[in-house]
């Protein structure tokens, strides 16, 4: 269980008003839960029409649900959880990739990084960047996903397993395998320059 | 304690710069409650009110001879009834029905505003 201090009573205290009919309650759960929603929704699915649908579809089951929102973790992680499930089904549905296939090789995803850069400036720092940006585009959905609630929001480990409702130790081999794809990306493409 | 990786925080300042387009507005707008004309029941309560009050001030004026007065009104206002063309009075009424439509709604929107 998630430590109750007191954002988590303040959410619970939100989360109860809002069930017993207070719009102005579940507004305010909407309007502090939004960035996390709509950034999980885009990352699973890298379109925007498509993440603000999911978005909307999440808080549509976040307010027809929260009567069975009891408190035992923090209401984010709560909502984190409803929004990965409406991503993931709305991400199985146009059929994306979802996770690292086993056969992974990095020269593929660095032939779609180094065609648009220019691979003689590969060093400068910027360009190592512009490279990871195309990287992370190329990831799987969940690798994706994972990576930029851990790196990007820091959020815990544990937190995201709770959302993602697996194991602590699933969320770790997702952050792992999605790190050492886009390091052995970011590496072929500095070999590359080497050998230029 | 092992030294944190080089790469780790290349890969956080990448996913903390790369773009993410901004929450859509109407995502929270959606969800904002909407001044709800629930709130203006009375207004339903208005016929029913002014027949009260009518029927009230009937019953009251009765007594101190304005009885004659409001025959006397009537039957005027039946007189110039009678004097219209049947055409003009229909396209009249019509005319003075969506005149009082359009007061009402008016006089309510003006009611709710002010709320």
């Amino acid at each position: 269980m998630e430590d109750r201090n007191p954002a988590w009573q303040a959410d619970l205290s939100l989360a109860r008003r809002a069930q017993r009919g207070d719009a102005t309650a579940f507004a305010d759960i909407v309007t502090t839960h939004q960035r996390l929603v709509w950034h999980m929704a885009w990352r699973m699915l890298q379109h925007r029409q498509e993440a603000e649908d999911c978005s909307q579809e999440v808080f549509l089951q976040v307010h027809r649900s929260l009567g069975q929102f009891r408190g035992d973790s923090a209401l984010g992680t709560w909502i984190g959880r409803v929004a990965f499930s409406v991503a993931l089904r709305m991400a199985r549905k146009r059929k994306l990739r979802l996770d690292i296939p086993s056969d992974y090789e990095p020269e593929q995803a660095f032939e779609r990084i180094g065609s648009d850069e220019d691979v003689a400036g590969a060093h400068a720092d910027g360009e190592r960047l512009q490279a990871l940006y195309a990287a992370i585009d190329q990831l799987p959905a969940l690798p994706r996903t994972v990576l930029s609630l851990h790196y990007r929001d820091d959020l815990p480990i544990q937190q995201i397993a709770a959302m993602l409702d697996c194991p602590e130790g699933t969320v770790k081999s997702h952050l792992n395998r999605g790190r050492n794809r886009l390091k052995a990306a970011l590496a072929h493409l500095e070999a590359s320059h080497v050998r230029a | 304690m092992s030294a944190p990786d080089p790469f780790d925080a290349l890969l956080r300042r990448a996913l903390r710069s790369h773009d993410i387009p901004p929450v859509p507005p109407t995502l929270a707008a959606a969800w904002r409650p909407v001044r709800s004309d629930a709130g203006a029941r009375w207004l339903w309560l208005a016929p029913s009110g002014l027949f009260a009050v009518g029927l009230v001030l009937g019953v009251w004026l009765a007594p101190l001879g304005l009885t004659a007065a409001f025959t006397s009104l009537r039957a005027t206002v039946a007189a110039l009834w009678q004097a219209l063309p049947p055409g003009v009075t229909t396209w009249g009424l019509a005319l003075l029905l969506a005149v009082a439509v359009l007061a009402l709604d008016g006089a309510r929107g003006y009611l709710l505003r002010r709320r």
